[in-house]
């Protein structure tokens, strides 16, 4: 076998293992596939995506399923795979004027939740979905104290303090 | 071994040969030829250092003859030859023992009913249900209650994808008995592998219950599964 038929053989040899590679290890081509598959393995979803946020290098993926919603981190693994660090939500009470979860990812948190009632001219929300990504001092234990939310005068609609 | 001339000579032909891997195997073959040429003169009634100077004299210009060899052992491909060798072992081996070597162990037989003994048995049913979550299915197979009280629950998962394959399922659902209780805690065992073998165990299983009730209801997946406690074989 000439020396080209070899390495061909080998390139063909590595692509396989690489595809067992990904296959086995919970490693994707992109953050969209291994968001997918993280809700798929939690029996959850799929989630139709409302919106995706960059922050601190990983990529934040927002979405909605039924009654439910959700919020992946998805990072990114040797410059060329992405892995989910799981997906995250809860059910989303209507009865509230707002409803919301969060939990902190290295060293940041993220707060994620739908406004349930009419939201007029907000561009920080998705579908009336929101999600923030917080920088805190995560040496203080849980800095993140709560949430509120105003209507149009400024009046408190929604007022909750961290949920342990 | 050649002779001082003849290694001057083999030398001075892989100087020119910049793949270094392929250098040696050269010079045993260049040093056969040789070997050959000589043997012919030798044959035609020459001395040694005779048949040694004129096989060097045919064999030509050696700059002339390293410089041939090394355009035909390209020192790019054969590097990149090298290279893809050393990665298809190293990456085989490294996926063999986190990828495939997991899965694999699980082919290997293992009864886990046949781990409880059977003096600790009140009776053991036969279930033999399937059911699906996403990729996944469920095959519940038997029912062992044992005479302190425990329910054991036994049941094999498998992915029906490759990603799926070799990985355990979290949790099956709630368990439950036709009398209202409903049991939270429990020890588990997943034997990992193609297809996971696991226990559930429930302690203090209701002794008066005639069904027990498995009920999976989360995010719009939904399946209950119902067995009869009435038809086990019980222990003599």
């Amino acid at each position: 076998m000439s020396r080209l038929k070899k390495i061909l053989r080998n390139l063909i040899i590595l692509a396989v293992l690489f595809t067992i590679f990904i296959m086995r290890t919970g490693l994707f081509l992109n953050p969209i596939s291994a968001h997918e598959h993280s809700e798929k393995s939690l029996h959850f979803g799929p989630s139709e995506i409302v919106h995706i946020q960059d922050y601190a290098k990983n990529i934040h993926i927002l979405g909605k399923f039924d009654n439910w919603i959700s919020c992946n981190t998805v990072n990114r693994v040797a410059y060329l795979l992405w892995r989910a660090r799981g997906s995250s939500q809860f059910e989303n009470d209507k009865s509230k004027a707002l409803d919301y979860s969060w939990g902190y990812y290295e060293d940041y948190y993220k707060v994620y939740g739908a406004i349930n009632e009419e939201v007029l001219s907000q561009t920080e929300f998705h579908d009336a979905l929101f999600l923030f990504t917080l920088e805190l001092d995560i040496d203080e234990n849980f800095p993140f104290i709560g949430i509120k939310a105003y209507d149009q005068s400024d009046k408190i609609i929604f007022e909750k303090s961290r949920e342990g | 071994m050649p002779s001082p001339k003849v290694k001057k000579f083999l030398n001075s032909i892989i100087s020119y040969v910049k793949f270094p891997f392929d250098r040696e195997d050269i010079k045993i073959e260049l040093h056969n030829h040789i070997l050959d040429r000589m043997d012919d003169y030798i044959e035609q009634g020459m001395d040694e250092e005779t048949a040694e100077q004129l096989t060097l004299n045919d064999m030509g210009d050696a700059k002339e003859i390293g410089l041939a060899l090394n355009k035909e052992h390209n020192p790019l491909i054969g590097w990149i030859w090298a290279i893809t060798n050393a990665m298809v072992i190293l990456f085989g081996l490294w996926v063999f023992f986190i990828a495939v070597f997991p899965i694999l162990s699980g082919i290997l037989p293992r009864n886990l009913v046949r781990e409880i003994p059977k003096s600790d048995i009140e009776y053991k049913i036969d279930i033999d249900e399937k059911v699906r979550l996403d990729d996944r299915v469920i095959h519940f197979t038997d029912l062992v209650y044992e005479i302190n009280g425990d329910m054991n629950l036994f049941y094999e998962s498998y992915g029906t994808t490759l990603r799926e394959l070799g990985w355990g399922i979290g949790t099956i659902g709630e368990i439950s008995d036709n009398l209202g209780n409903t049991y939270i805690d429990g020890s588990g065992f997943n034997s990992g592998g193609i297809k996971t073998k696991s226990r559930r165990t429930i302690e203090n299983f209701s002794n008066e219950a005639d069904t027990l009730i498995i009920t999976y209801d989360y995010f719009d997946r939904y399946y209950q599964v119902e067995v009869s406690l009435k038809e086990g074989e019980h222990n003599e």
